[in-house]
């Protein structure tokens, strides 16, 4: 049987290669084989710049030749937002004004570019590690050991910030009003989130983020325009949040944890949990991929049973594809399409 | 393109053998292809998931694990223990010969269009840019009374900058002056920009402009001058700018140290644009085929859909979009219609439940439908996907069709995707097809089965006849020949009288009523002569409505299709009677 190997969703201890980089020219703080802490920064940069058009012939109803002769400003000259760019007409009276601050970098063709300052960034480690690569110019490479969850939906950017669970159990719906002032500045656990009042008030009261077993499908846009950080583990609609997933956020509550939704990476890659490990229990080892195996604790994400938990009982062959024999927390076994089925553990 | 890459090759042809490696987004795919009784056959496929780049994990990992179950199926080894490529191949079998790899991860080229009036150069230059590994951003025509940039196209081009700028507009010795403003406000918006994100520009306009242009963009961007696309009004030249088109596209890709670089290098092997590969074996489908229409292509992916119409002779069309049936769900929720995938359920699903259980399919693009509420619901999905996608193509299309040919019409219907490949029945997967893309008239419907078509034209520059073998005997799965008159008359009324006649002997005649769908049976690789005879008010393209005719047709798996259902396909509004429309299609395709 050629089963094929998957990562577990679920990582009590486990060793992660994080990288910290920004995509253009940067200045990087650390070097190979440095410890780091979680507050360090480890690569400074800018944004790209942004650059607006304005149209200062046509605004003021002349030809292009004609721009040199109305202009206010000079190329590499710094103008505030509502400086007269250009002026013409009796007593200069048809002015064309910059819509941003900025920097006037070019003046051609009947027209005004104006570059916005560009706004600087800084990546901190979050993680404390080792730096095991040093990329040139971009950013570092950190090897740290962590306890981590891999989500299966994000939104958002990233966020580091202490654990806040706000139900009792996976299979509670996060109420809005229990998302109160407790929750500035934490990462917001539940089991499922069904209410558009928890999202507008988790942005409202400045929580860092939210990680919910669950999310109501037609949230999700919602999540997104509010600028939040969501990390869903389990399955878009109403569906309870694994136990193991729900066991390790509570084990792990007031803990600090670097919440990514997975989206903002070049390539985009699943949101994920990573808490820096305070206390190691035995060795350490990086994911493993491995066929699922007798005895794994599995959930499947396809209907009829989404969401469910259950232990491998067997692996099939039939008509050429996988199976596998699982038997659910409910006591049934029943039949599943290997690619329809998550290791966590 | 880029490197020659040399491999031993044996000495003798007929005995090689090859791999046909095919990356998507979600799959990998492998195809081992060897010599069978002095044949180039398809022996073997296998899948595997396309492994994320990401987390030490490398795009070869998928496809050694597809080589690997290979391996596994035909009981050679094709790689060596250290994970390597065994070359060539031996006398018992193992190793091969040469390895294909085509790829849909390589993005297209993005591609900006600029002229200075919106026909004739921008038409042309459209044309030219309408090949495969290109994804068109944004068209711009010039103010027609003054000549100069609309302010928000330049903006746009300065905040999402595509990779090339394709400037255009004048006959040869024309004005100069306009082209030399365009180029300017382009450059000044350019040069303001970070040097590694400005694009490049190719000018295919007045040859008269080229110094202008020069000094224009001098320091500021990479400018490349071709041809004239309209060197005069009447004449048209597309090859140049075409040419440099396809330059620019895998001067990027080889430049990029990226993992299909890798992958490249440890295969031995040029890694092509898949929609690329797909257009040069389908021009020799249309060719051998004399399809004079030529051949329409669909790929349903996980990430998109995308199509291709190539003719016999000259440019393909492409279009490449957003509509899949695994991540690219989110592009069919976002157009906002609930009941857009209800309404070809069979099963009575709320739209709040589809669009959970369509949700989940999004964000785990690899599962496979499990129960058959699932399967209905991803065929449902599918047709959604599929129709979408042809509307968008057909809008992109219309206006630029060689000869003035109907967007519509095409000889033959060339499937691709895991959606078609694993549905339960044939019959299933062309219901698929036929009901999403509603085509009439007399054609041929074909499954890329093994998604073997991309790599064929790869094998073909391997090894030419057995790339022609395999296509002939592997390639597709021939469904068979669809006859569907365009029109619609009431249900049960007579719609279509047909008469099927094999080596002279009448095999089977049929009156098809209005609103139904049947089946004449014709084997695979059996031909017959159809005759045609459709009621006032249908129209077969045979000349005009009720006009008669006759078709020398192909069979397939599935025969002969004749679909009297109407066109445009108009489903009953209450939900009861149009599940029992939908079951009734499906008893009356599937049955012989």
């Amino acid at each position: 049987m050629n089963a094929e190997p998957m990562t577990s969703r679920l990582y009590p201890q486990t060793i992660v290669e994080h990288e910290r980089s920004l995509p253009g020219e940067a200045q990087v703080l650390v070097s190979a084989g440095a410890w780091v802490q979680a507050n360090d920064v480890v690569v400074r940069g800018q944004e790209p710049p942004s650059v607006r058009v304005i149209d200062a012939a046509q605004a003021l109803a002349i030809a292009c030749d004609d721009l040199p002769d109305c202009l206010l400003v000079t190329t590499g000259q710094e103008v505030h937002a509502g400086q007269a760019l250009a002026a013409t007409g009796f007593m200069g009276w048809r002015i064309v004004r910059a819509p941003v601050a900025g920097r006037v970098a070019e003046i051609a063709a009947g027209r005004i570019f104006i570059e916005e300052p560009p706004r600087p960034i800084e990546l901190r480690t979050y993680l404390p590690g080792q730096v095991t690569r040093v990329l040139p110019n971009r950013g570092a490479v950190i090897r740290a050991a962590v306890s981590r969850i891999v989500g299966i939906w994000g939104v958002g950017g990233e966020c580091y910030g202490p654990l806040l669970l706000r139900t009792q159990a996976p299979t509670q719906t996060l109420q809005w009003t229990s998302v109160d002032g407790g929750c500035r500045g934490k990462i917001v656990v539940g089991g499922l989130c069904l209410d558009t009042r928890v999202l507008l008030r988790a942005a409202r009261v400045g929580a860092l983020g939210l990680i919910v077993g669950s999310l109501a499908e037609h949230l999700r846009a919602r999540a997104e325009e509010l600028g939040l950080v969501v990390m869903v583990t389990d399955a878009l609609g109403a569906v309870p949040m694994a136990a193991p997933v729900f066991d390790l956020l509570a084990h792990n509550e007031g803990r600090e944890g670097l919440l990514a939704s997975g989206r903002t990476s070049p390539t985009p890659v699943l949101p994920a949990l990573n808490i820096p490990l305070a206390d190691l229990e035995g060795p350490v080892d990086a994911p493993a991929e491995r066929p699922l195996a007798v005895g794994d604790r599995v959930r499947l994400t396809r209907a009829p049973h989404l969401g469910a938990m259950g232990c491998v009982q067997a692996l099939v062959e039939q008509d050429g594809r996988t199976w596998v024999k699982v038997r659910l927390d409910q006591g049934r076994a029943t039949l599943v399409p290997y690619r329809n089925l998550e290791r966590l553990g | 393109m880029g490197k020659e890459r040399k491999h031993h090759m044996s000495e003798n042809k007929a005995e090689e053998a090859y791999l046909l490696i095919d990356v998507g987004h979600v799959l990998t795919h492998a195809a081992y292809v060897a010599m069978v009784e002095g044949t180039a056959r398809l022996v073997a496929l296998a899948t595997a998931s396309t492994t994320p780049t990401a987390g030490g994990a490398t795009l070869l990992t998928g496809v050694r694990r597809a080589i690997g179950d290979l391996e596994s199926l035909v009981g050679r080894q094709m790689l060596d223990s250290a994970g390597e490529l065994r070359r060539p191949s031996d006398g018992d079998g193992h190793g091969v010969d040469g390895v294909v790899l085509t790829t849909s991860l390589a993005p297209p080229l993005r591609v900006a269009l600029v002229g200075l009036t919106s026909d004739f150069s921008l038409d042309s230059a459209f044309r030219a840019a309408s090949v495969p590994h290109v994804a068109l951003v944004r068209t711009v025509s010039l103010d027609s009374a003054t000549r100069r940039w609309e302010t928000e196209d330049l903006q746009a081009l300065v905040e999402q900058p595509p990779d090339v700028v394709v400037l255009v507009g004048g006959v040869d010795g024309g004005p100069v002056a306009p082209i030399r403003s365009m180029g300017e406000a382009l450059s000044a918006a350019y040069s303001v920009l970070p040097e590694n994100i400005r694009p490049a520009i190719v000018f295919a306009g007045n040859e008269r402009a080229h110094k202008p242009l020069i000094a224009a963009f001098s320091g500021v961007a990479d400018l490349r001058l071709v041809a004239n696309v309209r060197p005069l009004a009447h004449k048209e030249n597309l090859g140049d700018l075409r040419s440099e088109i396809a330059h620019l596209f895998y001067r990027r890709e080889l430049s990029q140290p990226d993992e299909l670089r890798a992958l490249g290098q440890w295969a031995g092997a040029n890694v092509m644009y898949d929609l690329d590969a797909t257009a040069r074996t389908l021009r020799f489908a249309a060719q051998r085929y004399g399809l004079s229409q030529g051949v329409l292509s669909f790929d349903v992916g996980g990430s998109g859909t995308r199509m291709l119409l190539v003719p016999p002779q000259g440019a393909a069309l492409t279009w490449a979009g957003p509509y899949g049936t695994g991540s690219g769900l989110a592009a069919l929720r976002q157009m906002g219609d609930p009941t857009a995938v209800i309404r070809w359920l069979h099963y009575p699903l709320s739209w709040a439940e589809v669009w959970d259980r369509l949700s989940n399919v999004e964000v785990r693009p690899a599962g496979v439908p499990q129960s058959d509420e699932d399967w209905d619901l991803q065929q449902a999905s599918t047709r959604e996907v599929l129709r979408r996608s042809w509307l968008s193509a057909r809008t992109l299309w219309a206006g630029h069709m060689p000869g003035g040919q109907a967007v519509a019409s095409a000889d033959m219907l060339i499937a691709r995707g895991t959606v078609f490949s694993h549905a339960h029945t044939p019959a299933q997967a062309a219901l698929m097809l036929i009901d999403a893309l509603q085509p009439a008239g007399v054609l041929r419907l074909a499954l890329d089965w093994g998604d073997l078509v991309p790599g064929l034209s790869g094998l073909a520059q391997l090894n030419p006849l057995a790339a022609v073998q395999v296509f002939d005997n592997d390639a597709l799965f021939e469904l068979g020949t669809l006859v569907a008159p365009r029109g619609s008359a009431r249900a049960g009324s007579k719609a279509l009288q047909v008469r099927l006649t094999v080596r002279g002997e009448t095999r089977a005649e049929l009156t098809v009523r209005a609103g139904s769908i049947h089946r004449l049976p014709l084997g695979v690789n059996e031909r017959g002569r159809l005759e045609l005879y459709p009621a006032h008010g249908f129209d077969l393209g045979m000349g005009r409505r009720g006009h008669s005719g006759v078709a020398e047709v192909r069979g397939g798996e599935l025969g002969i299709i004749v679909d009297a259902r109407g066109r445009p396909l108009v489903l009953p509004a209450d939900d009861t009677d149009r599940r029992a429309v939908l079951e009734a299609w499906q008893r009356e395709i599937e049955e012989a």
